[in-house]
């Protein structure tokens, strides 16, 4: 009998019990009702455990879940203690051990009862926690279920807390090497990566292919984004960014290859060491490791892999580029793309294509600092569009739908987005919705860029018609006709709505330029490389003798050097600082003003309408005296053709004044409206979002909330500096009051009492 | 790709300002004085292609002719230590070299005789460029050579290229005339500078004595202050193409500085005025010890710096305003400097649509060492041009009641048949002056009365 309990209790089968371990009924009456609870209580034992064990073999076989199957294995060890006590158990009987048999002849139940009494509340617990894993099989990720294990060890019997402790090491133990591997060694295991491609959601097939070789480009893995379920809850979110950021830096060091110096051993050794005793129940040890090893890398990336100088030239270029402040090349570059329009659109050509814009770049960079730089190669223009034909008309709408600007298509007629190739260590710190932003930027600056352009071109070609037509008239009119005065007086006004717009793109030009672009260009340089007191003094020194250097590269070479012993710019706190001067950017050009840019945007399109219409005037805006029409037929009196282009002037000249005045009656009015009166438009704000989230929350809010310190200055100070930037504009645009004059003659006109105090501001 | 211009300098003084002015752009490219560019001039950043082609042996050779009627003034350039920079096939001197006589009708006669040749130097420089965007001359209007010849080249030069720019730097006379025909020669100029340029930057004789005067130490003869007025004109010109030759981020060619300058027809006549001047610039300048944006700002608008003596009337006002300001300058300074210029109510613009001051931020040339920080020039557009004009009329009024000096006229092709010319000149400047006074009315442009004219 009691062999047959022992068997029982090993797992094998009996004829005593029935399925649900109770004695099948045949016996009932030969047992005693305490044999019958004590065999049954037994049985229910042995259920138990043959239920874990056979879970646990179960999950052995599950080859592909790592996880599931170094559990099984941790069960089969914490269940070989309860085998060895069954061994044991029966040794005893056969020895007669006396504590066991009694008088050297039966074995009590109830002692049997008792031996195997400590495996109740384990066996119970397991076989909850096996009940519990099945019920969510077969998905099961590495988070949730250290999660669970963890929960379980927090049990108050310590029998079951140690025994759950040691299958939750177990998993944190494999937990721990897959994370190893992603941080030391920038590899991800095939099942339950750490970290996955975005989208993984929304193109099965395409993540499936990566997933097979998720590590194979750069780009693949700059996109990875942190896989959550498989991170256990014990890790706070700090630490799950730190993981992200140092996975994927390391991952790109060593795709990189012999290219780049890769991450010493002695390093990796430590590290493994380190994480050899910790584990992310341990919490803030473990917390601590990783922050190290952040911090770590870091370093290694700041020093040997991303260059102070690689930052500082990207952000140079990108601005002498996106932002136009190399000048010659923007004006170049412009020039190459109208004459583009002229030769490649006619009847008998192709075309533009991205290649031709790509020449037209190299061909604008000629003779300019540009045709030497190395960064203008990254540059490049991508028509979303597609081909421009001869005589197609762009489809309204068709393609400006997602993020283009609306002032992409002012340039060539059809959207067009300056791109930059973003490249290894530089895409660390710059990230595709940065570059976004840029892109927006200068099809809002080339679109001014290209209406100050055209005119200015209009401009000469009415001056150059106005001489040629000196040549042949006498003074006193423009052809010594009857109608000289209403002659003189459309040259008058053509030339004005000419004035007024070249007035208005170089006063927004300058602002943009110089109040905007170059003090936060500026400021951003300052903050990252603060002014020291002796490059001042070298520089001071120099004035002296002959500048046989330019201020930029005495900056760049000289002082690089020094400033990084003097002082440490966290890399973050870099990224921020960059994502603070694109917002800053966005806000002061008014791009992120919707009603604004809405409104610059038309009077851009008058430009482009005036200008149009001079052109088929034939360059002027008088009509030539022998032309048809120019005077008139028979009596004394105005030419129709006079009458006509007065009257297209005047149309023109209207809506002009018209938008010119909304401008800037909106922007008295978000001035007066209080300081955090500008808005934002949905699509900037998609942008703002975009580039601070990448940053991780949690650094952009530690870093805004401490006062006073550098970078949150900038942050904190944002509503009012795009104030005061708006009354730099203000300033500009209302120079001479004639603005603000006109608003209060239409406002008193109106008897609008309100409008007038509004006004006086 | 950089737009070209091309100089030409013609007479006494156009050949005198423009030599010292090559000398100064060859000190801000480091090109020494044979066309070499200097060891350590090879990190500037600019552009020299504007204003030089480099030949085959790597010579900086100026885009720039020359062109007199006497020999004098070129015979010493050919002497002076830039000698060997020009192109000798650029200079034209007129072989019987007597010169025009200080008589505009002698120097027009002359450019119609020599007009081949002048033109033949021309094209050349013309067809050298790749995409050239215009002339600059330089002559006063005053004598025979600068007035008459620069005439002729003006209305020559406007047929040949309709669609090229043309910008001169015009030496108005003295009011003191030291030529008696000086309002005859003036007058005729001023017919084609209205006519057939596309902007003037007017440089008034007496403005620039009493500047070298007031800022710069005594002078004691002539001839240094001769020198000193010619190195202020040089110092202007440079400081003009400033943002041609070192690009900024904006005015990157000639037409985007002149175009919003000029928004009326026919007034394209600019004033300027520079601030400071220091002994790096000019012979024995005093020295000026503040040099903010806003103190630079502001003595660019006061009228004692400026180079043109008019003398504004109580409507006077400015039609546009464009600062270059060169150095090492925090672009927040200009918004402050611009809010207290408002402030004071430093400068009247005009009536009639708003106006504002631009500023353009340049850099300065590496090569030339300054002590001071900030420089600036101002290009303006003002009203008080009329006041000019208004004197050119009446010293041409007094002279021609007297029917003086009208024989060496009559002696010269263009007045053979007649004094037309001179009738037709004086309708033109009048009428310029009245364009100017009328740009200080409020309705001057004026959509009012359409249906009064239809």
């Amino acid at each position: 009998m009691i062999y047959e309990v022992l068997c029982v209790l090993a797992g094998y089968e009996s004829s005593i019990f029935t399925e649900d371990s109770q004695i099948i009924p045949e016996f009932l009456p030969l047992l005693h009702p305490g044999e019958v609870q004590t065999l049954e209580s037994l049985a229910g034992l042995a259920a138990k455990y043959r239920k874990v064990k056979n879970a646990a073999n179960h999950f052995k076989t599950l080859y592909d879940e790592h996880y599931l199957l170094t559990l099984g294995t941790a069960m089969f060890g914490v269940l070989q203690e309860y085998e060895d006590l069954i061994m044991e158990t029966e040794a005893r009987v056969l020895k007669k051990d006396s504590e066991l048999v009694g008088a050297q002849s039966f074995v009590p139940l109830s002692s049997v009862r008792a031996v195997f009494s400590v495996w109740d509340a384990p066996l119970a617990a397991l076989d909850l926690l096996v009940s519990d894993i099945y019920k969510e099989l077969p998905q099961w990720s590495p988070g949730p279920l250290i999660d669970l294990l963890l929960d379980r060890a927090q049990s108050g019997v310590h029998r079951v807390a140690e025994i759950m402790s040691i299958l939750a090491v177990a998993v944190q133990r494999l937990w721990r090497i897959h994370l190893t591997g992603f941080l030391l060694h920038g590899m991800l295991s095939k099942s339950d990566p750490l970290a996955e491609p975005p989208n993984k959601t929304t193109s099965t097939s395409a993540s499936d292919l990566q997933k097979d070789k998720p590590l194979h480009t750069t780009k693949s893995i700059s996109a990875l984004v942190l896989n959550n379920a498989c991170i256990p809850a014990c890790v706070t979110p700090q630490t799950r960014e730190s993981i992200l950021y140092v996975g994927k830096a390391v991952a790109i060091v060593k795709n990189q290859g012999y290219s780049q110096k890769q991450l010493p051993k002695e390093m990796i050794f430590e590290y493994s060491e380190a994480f050899e005793r910790v584990l992310p129940q341990d919490g803030f040890s473990f917390d601590r490791v990783v922050a190290e090893l952040r911090t770590t890398i870091s370093e290694f990336l700041w020093a040997h892999v991303l260059k102070e100088k690689d930052v500082e030239e990207s952000v140079e270029s990108l601005s002498e580029y996106f932002l136009l402040r190399n000048g010659e090349f923007a004006a170049a570059l412009i020039r190459e793309i109208e004459r583009l329009k002229t030769t490649k659109l006619s009847s008998r050509s192709s075309g533009i294509r991205e290649q031709d814009l790509s020449l037209a770049l190299l061909r604008a960079s000629l003779g300019t600092t540009a045709q030497h730089d190395p960064s203008l190669s990254k540059i490049q223009f991508h028509l979303p569009g597609g081909p421009i034909k001869p005589f197609s008309v762009p489809k309204p709408g068709a393609a400006t739908a997602g993020m283009i600007s609306e002032f992409s298509d002012y340039l060539l007629g059809t959207p067009l987005i300056l791109n930059y190739a973003l490249q290894w260590p530089l895409d660390l710190f710059l990230v595709p919705s940065d570059l976004q932003i840029y892109s927006h930027l200068f099809a809002y600056f080339s679109a001014i860029r290209r209406a100050q352009h055209i005119t200015s071109e209009c401009w000469t070609s009415l001056s150059n018609a106005q001489r040629s037509r000196r040549r042949w008239t006498g003074p006193g009119s423009e052809g010594g006709t009857e109608d000289s005065e209403a002659r003189a007086r459309l040259l008058r006004c053509g030339w004005g709505v000419l004035r007024q717009m070249l007035w208005f793109l170089d006063t927004l030009w300058g602002y943009l330029m110089n109040d905007v672009v170059s003090v936060q260009y500026r400021k951003f340089k300052d903050d990252e490389d603060p002014p020291r007191p002796e490059s001042v003094a070298s520089e001071r020194t120099r004035d002296g003798t002959i500048l046989a250097r330019s201020h930029r590269s005495v900056h760049s070479v000289a002082s690089t050097m020094t400033a990084r012993k003097l002082r440490h710019i966290d890399f973050s706190t870099l990224r921020l600082l960059h994502s603070t001067y694109l917002r800053s950017l966005l806000t002061g050009s008014l791009l992120a003003d919707p009603t604004a840019a809405t409104t610059i945007r038309s009077i851009l399109d008058v430009c482009n309408e005036f200008v149009g219409q001079i052109e088929r005037w034939g360059g002027d805006v008088l009509p030539a005296l022998l032309s048809e029409g120019s005077l008139a037929s028979q009596d004394a009196g105005v030419g129709k053709k006079v009458k006509e282009r007065w009257a297209t002037v005047k149309e023109i000249d209207g809506t002009l004044n018209e938008l010119l005045h909304s401008f800037y009656q909106h922007l008295t009015e978000s001035m007066s409206h209080g300081s955090t009166s500008v808005p934002i438009s949905a699509d900037a704000s998609v942008l703002l979002n975009a580039s601070t989230t990448i940053l991780g929350l949690n650094v952009f809010r530690n870093l805004t909330g401490k006062s006073g310190a550098g970078p949150s200055r900038g942050v904190m100070g944002k509503d009012g500096d795009a104030t005061r930037q708006l009354e730099h504009l203000l300033l500009r645009l209302d120079f001479n009051s004639a603005l603000s004059t006109a608003q209060l003659n239409r406002a008193s006109e109106g008897e609008d009492t309100e409008l007038l105090g509004d006004g006086e501001t | 790709m950089p737009r070209e211009i091309v100089t030409v300098q013609l007479g006494q003084c156009g050949n005198q300002v423009g030599s010292v002015f090559w000398q100064r752009l060859c000190a801000e490219h480091g090109i020494n004085n044979e066309g070499i560019l200097e060891e350590w001039a090879t990190d500037g950043g600019d552009r020299k292609d504007v204003f030089f082609y480099q030949a085959d042996d790597e010579h900086y050779i100026p885009r720039a002719i020359l062109v007199d009627l006497e020999p004098r003034v070129v015979n010493s350039i050919l002497s002076s230590s830039h000698a060997a920079l020009y192109n000798p096939e650029n200079i034209f001197v007129s072989k019987d070299g007597g010169g025009a006589g200080n008589n505009w009708a002698m120097g027009y006669s002359a450019g119609e005789k020599h007009y081949e040749e002048i033109m033949e130097m021309v094209d050349r420089e013309a067809e050298g460029s790749d995409s050239l965007e215009g002339f600059m001359l330089m002559h006063s209007i005053a004598g025979g050579t600068g007035s008459g010849l620069g005439s002729f080249l003006l209305e020559r030069l406007n047929d040949k290229f309709p669609k090229k720019l043309i910008q001169t730097y015009s030496v108005f006379p003295n009011n003191t005339a030291d030529v008696v025909v000086q309002p005859y020669n003036s007058l005729l100029a001023m017919k084609r500078l209205a006519n057939h340029a596309d902007s003037v930057v007017v440089v008034d004789n007496a403005a620039l004595t009493r500047i070298v005067a007031d800022r710069l130490h005594g002078v004691e003869d002539a001839a240094a202050s001769f020198t000193q007025a010619n190195q202020l004109v040089a110092t202007v010109m440079a400081a003009s193409t400033q943002t041609l030759r070192y690009p900024g981020y904006m005015n990157n060619d000639l037409v985007g500085i002149i175009a919003s300058l000029i928004p009326t027809p026919r007034c394209h006549f600019l004033t300027t005025s520079f601030t400071p001047f220091t002994s790096e610039s000019m012979d024995k300048a005093k020295s000026t010890r503040k040099t903010t944006v806003l103190d630079v700002m502001r003595r660019l608008l006061q009228p004692k710096n400026r180079m043109v003596s008019t003398s504004p009337s109580k409507t006077s006002c400015y039609i546009s305003i464009l600062n270059i300001i060169q150095g090492d300058v925090d672009p927040t300074d200009v918004h402050q400097s611009l809010l207290r210029i408002r402030e004071r109510q430093m400068a009247n613009f005009i009536p009639w649509g708003p106006a504002s001051i631009q500023v353009a931020i340049t850099r300065k040339s590496p090569y030339v060492a300054t002590s001071h920080r900030v420089s600036g020039l101002m290009l303006a557009n003002h009203t008080s041009m009329a006041s000019l004009c208004k004197r050119a009329l009446d010293q041409y009024d007094r002279l021609r009641k007297r029917n003086a000096f009208l024989e060496q006229y009559k002696r010269e092709k263009p007045f053979a048949g007649g004094f037309e010319e001179f009738d037709d000149s004086r309708a033109v400047v009048e009428e310029l002056m009245r364009e100017y006074l009328a740009c200080e009315n409020a309705d001057y442009i004026s959509y009012a009365d359409t249906a009064e004219q239809a």
